[in-house]
């Protein structure tokens, strides 16, 4: 027996079925797909969660979303450069011969600030 | 879905907004290895901040790895002077880091002879009696505005 021979002896035997069954049932059973398609139209109207009924809110968070994502890259992008123009600096004051107290000395400043003067 | 990227965005804004509350300096960076996770290499530069380095903060994390860089193109004598001063550094509070960032920077542009000049300032200045030194403080102080002074506490 081939597969199409088996496809064939399978609905002959469902459609055998099906004409042994009573008229209430077939009665409830066409009720029910009536009920399931009311149901299902329905909610394919209403739309679904948080976006039911909001149809502009989905592409307008999606686009919020996108414009948050740019964002967010652009200034992590920034970031990564300031943090290694930091690095560059931080180390050349840390190697420096004048220690970094005389960069934050207000007293140093002010003596310089005279000895310019004087 | 719409809930996810709602969570999504208030994630990315809480993060975007994170700077504000560590310090002027602080930047956004990806979480940085834990000490152990280190090279030897990394581990022997960076040596006086191995007890900072589990509460340190990822940006300055990275900040050091970077330095730990250009370590090897500094000459011997500034690579101790640079280990030496590591933790003083980090210890420092942050409005300090950025005035000696700032006024370092300016040093930079100056001609060479000018820098030896304020080199041999700072040898004088450091000659000069305490009450010398606390007077000029406070003329510093005196004329600087007041937001310097008395930067707003860090959050």
């Amino acid at each position: 027996m081939n597969e199409q021979q088996l496809i064939d002896g399978l609905r002959r035997h469902l459609d055998q079925g099906l004409e042994r069954l009573s008229t209430p049932t077939l009665n409830r059973l066409h009720t029910a797909r009536q009920h399931a398609l009311a149901v299902k139209s329905k909610a394919n109207r209403r739309g679904s969660g948080f976006t039911a009924g909001r149809g502009w809110l989905r592409p307008a968070l999606a686009t919020l979303a996108l414009a948050a994502g740019i964002g967010f890259t652009a200034l992590y992008l920034q970031n990564q450069n300031e943090i290694s123009a930091m690095a560059a600096l931080d180390t050349d004051l840390l190697a420096d011969d004048l220690p970094p107290k005389a960069f934050t000395d207000p007293g140093f400043r002010a003596w310089l600030e005279e000895s310019s003067e004087g | 879905m719409a809930r996810r990227i709602l969570r999504g965005l208030i994630l990315a804004l809480l993060l975007a907004a994170s700077p504000a509350w560590s310090g002027p300096d602080a930047r956004i960076t990806s979480p940085q290895p834990e000490w152990s996770r280190l090279t030897a290499e990394q581990k022997q530069i960076l040596a006086p901040l191995a007890d900072d380095w589990p509460q340190m903060e990822h940006y300055r994390r990275k900040k050091w790895l970077d330095m730990a860089r250009h370590y090897p193109r500094l000459s011997p004598e500034e690579q101790a002077r640079m280990q030496r001063r590591m933790q003083t550094w980090q210890a420092m509070p942050p409005e300090d880091r950025e005035k000696a960032r700032s006024h370092y920077k300016e040093f930079k542009q100056l001609p060479p002879e000018k820098k030896n000049e304020v080199k041999t300032q700072w040898e004088r200045y450091n000659q000069l009696p305490e009450e010398e030194k606390l007077r000029l403080k406070q003329k510093s102080e005196a004329k600087s505005p007041a937001s310097e002074r008395n930067p707003p506490p860090r959050q």
